[in-house]
């Protein structure tokens, strides 16, 4: 692997607010649409990525630094437990941001096709609504009023679904 | 997560993530994700096996080993050791008969519900009557039918004159009787009930002359014919789908083996074809032909047999001649009923 002459390389990524973030390219690889952009040699000095805003890009790049800094499991079979669980403790503390910026995460990671931030984001929103009541979900997810079921649309489903209520 | 601007994949993602006891209780959080919920379980359309225990009901999952009990509703509780009769299932409905009063019950083992057919208890369900059933349907999969065929008999040996069809339809909801079942069938024991299978319903009968043969009813244009044996001198035939088709596991007076046979084709152009001998069944005495129909639970689609061996639940696998036992609750087997489900959120409210 030549990674110390890769490191060196740098990318450069534009959010949809016009701020630029420098990285190096090995943390840029984390991303497999930017992995393809590159090797397809369609990248320019500058990736623009209108749909992302500033502060969404530098969560995501906070977490592909520590991922990309971290020992690959198909790297190296016996891996360090100690880097396991530090990368384990880092995703979790990723993880404790508001619902808004989950989803934002989500579909930026689901743009630049980030597959460990995707199990990720929805390893924890899966957590987060569990638990908890429809009325409660409603809240977290803020639906939106016209969405709801009729009263009586609402009484048959939970009939139907009794046993899911106990 | 909810929100419609999140990909399916993503939020298949998300949901795949979560006990599936849970989702259904999501279902009731916004109409999206009522719709949302009912699609993503629909689309895993895990296909189950139930076992018609006393109770609680045993829901197995053979391939990921998983053992599920659920306690049917107090509408369908048994009694008196009589366990009640599966009559056939379709989108994850399953269509039993209460043993206590003869009802029809719709159920849906995987959300728990259940309703009962109307005006079915009219019926006299004393030990002269038999009644055969079937759960179809015709041209489109929203129209599911009914199907009960009843006439008197005094046991084995005796025909009843007429026998008389009448049919539910779950869209009406309600039933008609038709008229052109002209012969006199003998639908043997209690386990005569239907396959279903391309629009027809099949049932293993005798004729008026005791000569075996299969009963098709094409639920379309609700006209009965008869389907000969796949081969001559069949001394036992059990039917069930095997990879979406009509199939006949015989046993002819002949041929110390059972055999597995499928029918290919559709109309007059059906045809009978050999699929696989099941060498090792009776060798392992897993169907004794006394007790053959008690022994032999039921036939999954994928070429398997459920059924019971001394007190085990063991699954046959006809395509490797092999067999495994299946983990369950209860021990005590004898005259249980199996059926292969696919889980739904389908309604019964239909």
């Amino acid at each position: 692997m030549s990674t110390s002459s890769s490191s060196s390389k740098k990318i450069v990524l534009k959010s949809a607010d016009n701020e630029t973030f420098e990285i190096d390219e090995i943390v840029a690889l984390e991303s497999q649409a930017i992995k393809n952009m590159i090797e397809d040699e369609c990248a320019d000095n500058v990736i623009p990525l209108g749909n992302i805003d500033s502060k969404t890009l530098s969560k995501i790049i906070e977490y592909c630094k520590k991922h990309a800094e971290s020992p690959k499991k198909d790297d190296n079979a016996d891996i360090d437990e100690k880097a396991v669980e530090d990368l384990k403790s880092f995703d979790a503390e990723f993880a404790k941001v508001d619902m808004p910026l989950i989803q934002d995460i989500l579909m930026a990671a689901n743009f630049l096709n980030i597959d460990n931030l995707i199990g990720l984001m929805c390893r924890t929103i899966a957590d987060r609504i569990k638990g908890k009541t429809p009325e409660e979900i409603r809240k977290i997810l803020n639906i939106n009023k016209n969405d709801l079921l009729s009263p009586e649309q609402e009484a048959k489903a939970r009939e139907e679904n009794s046993w899911a209520f106990d | 997560m909810l929100d419609e601007y999140l990909p399916e994949d993503i939020v298949y993602n998300i949901l795949d993530r979560i006990p599936k006891k849970r989702l259904l209780r999501f279902q009731c959080v916004s109409k999206h994700s009522h719709r949302l919920i009912s699609d993503f379980i629909n689309s895993k359309s895990r296909r189950m096996i139930l076992l018609n225990e006393q109770q609680p009901f045993e829901v197995i999952n053979e391939h990921d080993n998983a053992i599920l009990t659920v306690s049917p509703p107090c509408r369908i509780q048994q009694y008196y050791g009589d366990r009640n009769r599966i009559i056939g299932t379709l989108n994850g409905i399953v269509v039993m008969i209460n043993a206590f009063d003869g009802d029809i019950i719709l159920y849906n083992p995987f959300t728990g519900a259940v309703k009962n057919i109307p005006d079915t208890s009219c019926h006299d369900h004393s030990s002269r009557n038999f009644y055969a059933y079937g759960f179809g349907y015709g041209t489109t999969a929203d129209d599911l039918k009914i199907v009960m065929i009843h006439g008197s008999s005094n046991g084995y040996g005796s025909y009843s004159t007429t026998n008389f069809c009448d049919v539910f339809s779950l869209k009406t909801r309600s039933w008609n009787a038709i008229s052109n079942l002209n012969s006199v069938y003998y639908f043997e024991g209690n386990y005569n009930d239907s396959v279903f299978v391309n629009g027809y319903l099949y049932w293993m009968v005798h004729d008026c002359r005791r000569r075996g043969v299969i009963l098709a009813l094409d639920l379309k244009n609700m006209i009965f014919s008869e389907i000969e044996f796949p081969c001559a001198q069949v001394k036992t035939c059990y039917l069930g789908t095997f990879k979406g088709s009509l199939c006949a596991i015989c046993l002819q007076t002949n041929n110390p083996k059972y055999e597995l046979w499928v029918i290919k084709g559709h109309g007059q152009k059906k045809s009978w074809s050999k699929v696989c001998s099941l060498t090792s069944l009776l060798e392992e005495k897993c169907i004794s032909t006394f007790h053959r129909w008690s022994m032999l639970m039921c036939i999954l689609d994928e070429g398997k047999i459920v059924m019971d061996k001394n007190g085990d639940v063991i699954i046959y696998d006809m395509l490797n001649d092999s067999h495994k036992k299946v983990q369950t609750l209860t021990s005590r087997h004898y005259g249980l009923q199996a059926i292969e489900y696919v889980e739904s959120c389908a309604s019964l409210s239909l």
